[in-house]
């Protein structure tokens, strides 16, 4: 992305410079009057924003595994073949807490389900290994 | 950064986007030839700085400022306008965080 300074390139006239930055700044949501006639320096704020949003969505991404994980790690009594009486552990009564707004307020039954079912999990994964000798 | 003046009873701001730069760059100023042609640098990047704010006076009015003006200092001030539309975009901030800095004494 533009900015970056470690691969300053040769250019023959700054035109043809700010052409090829330009389409950084685009993608990063810049409009044209902004980066040929605004201040020059507002393209500091476009890329601290971008990587902002960036780290971001990078979060997002590692939390939406997390419930995956999560969700599907309640199941796994569901999948152990010899189990009697499997009990699915239910989905989260409420989104994680990111914020860390509500700490020590998450619910018991929650907080149970979560290890118990990393319990059964990690009784699926022995089981597996046991059996393939992984 | 912009410079800023008052000639006869008008107040000028002076500072260059990219695109007066472009434009600065088009009349035929070249930042390289600053040494080899100080007085036509001059002139050029003075015409241009004042492209951003007061883009409708003549050639001749911008000419008779250039005149009258101190002109101690003007032509590193101007260049360091121009390049103020350039470095933002070339700079590398965590590079900028770790370099040696540095000082002018006179």
């Amino acid at each position: 992305m533009g900015g970056g300074g470690d691969n300053i390139k040769a250019f023959a006239s700054y035109r043809d410079m700010f052409e090829e930055y330009f389409a950084d700044y685009l993608v990063m949501g810049m409009t044209y009057d902004e980066f040929y006639n605004g201040d020059p320096n507002l393209v500091r704020a476009y890329r601290k924003a971008f990587k902002t949003k960036l780290e971001n969505r990078n979060m997002e991404m590692w939390l939406q595994g997390a419930y995956i994980y999560d969700a599907i790690s309640r199941l796994t009594p569901l999948m152990q073949p010899f189990a009697k009486k499997p009990k699915v552990v239910p989905y989260l009564k409420e989104p994680y807490d990111i914020s860390g707004e509500k700490e020590g307020t998450e619910s018991k039954k929650d907080k149970a389900g979560t290890e118990a079912a990393l319990d059964h999990m990690r009784g699926l994964m022995t089981l597996i290994n046991n059996r393939f000798g992984g | 950064m912009a410079l800023i003046f008052t000639y006869k009873d008008n107040e000028y701001t002076l500072e260059f986007t990219r695109n007066t730069v472009m434009e600065t760059e088009r009349m035929g100023f070249d930042m390289d030839k600053i040494d080899s042609a100080p007085v036509t640098s001059l002139t050029l990047l003075f015409r241009g700085a004042f492209l951003a704010h007061h883009r409708t006076l003549t050639i001749a009015e911008v000419d008779d400022i250039l005149t009258n003006i101190d002109k101690e200092g003007l032509l590193t001030a101007l260049g360091k306008l121009y390049m103020d539309a350039i470095k933002p975009l070339i700079e590398n901030e965590e590079h900028s965080k770790n370099a040696i800095k540095w000082t002018v004494k006179t």
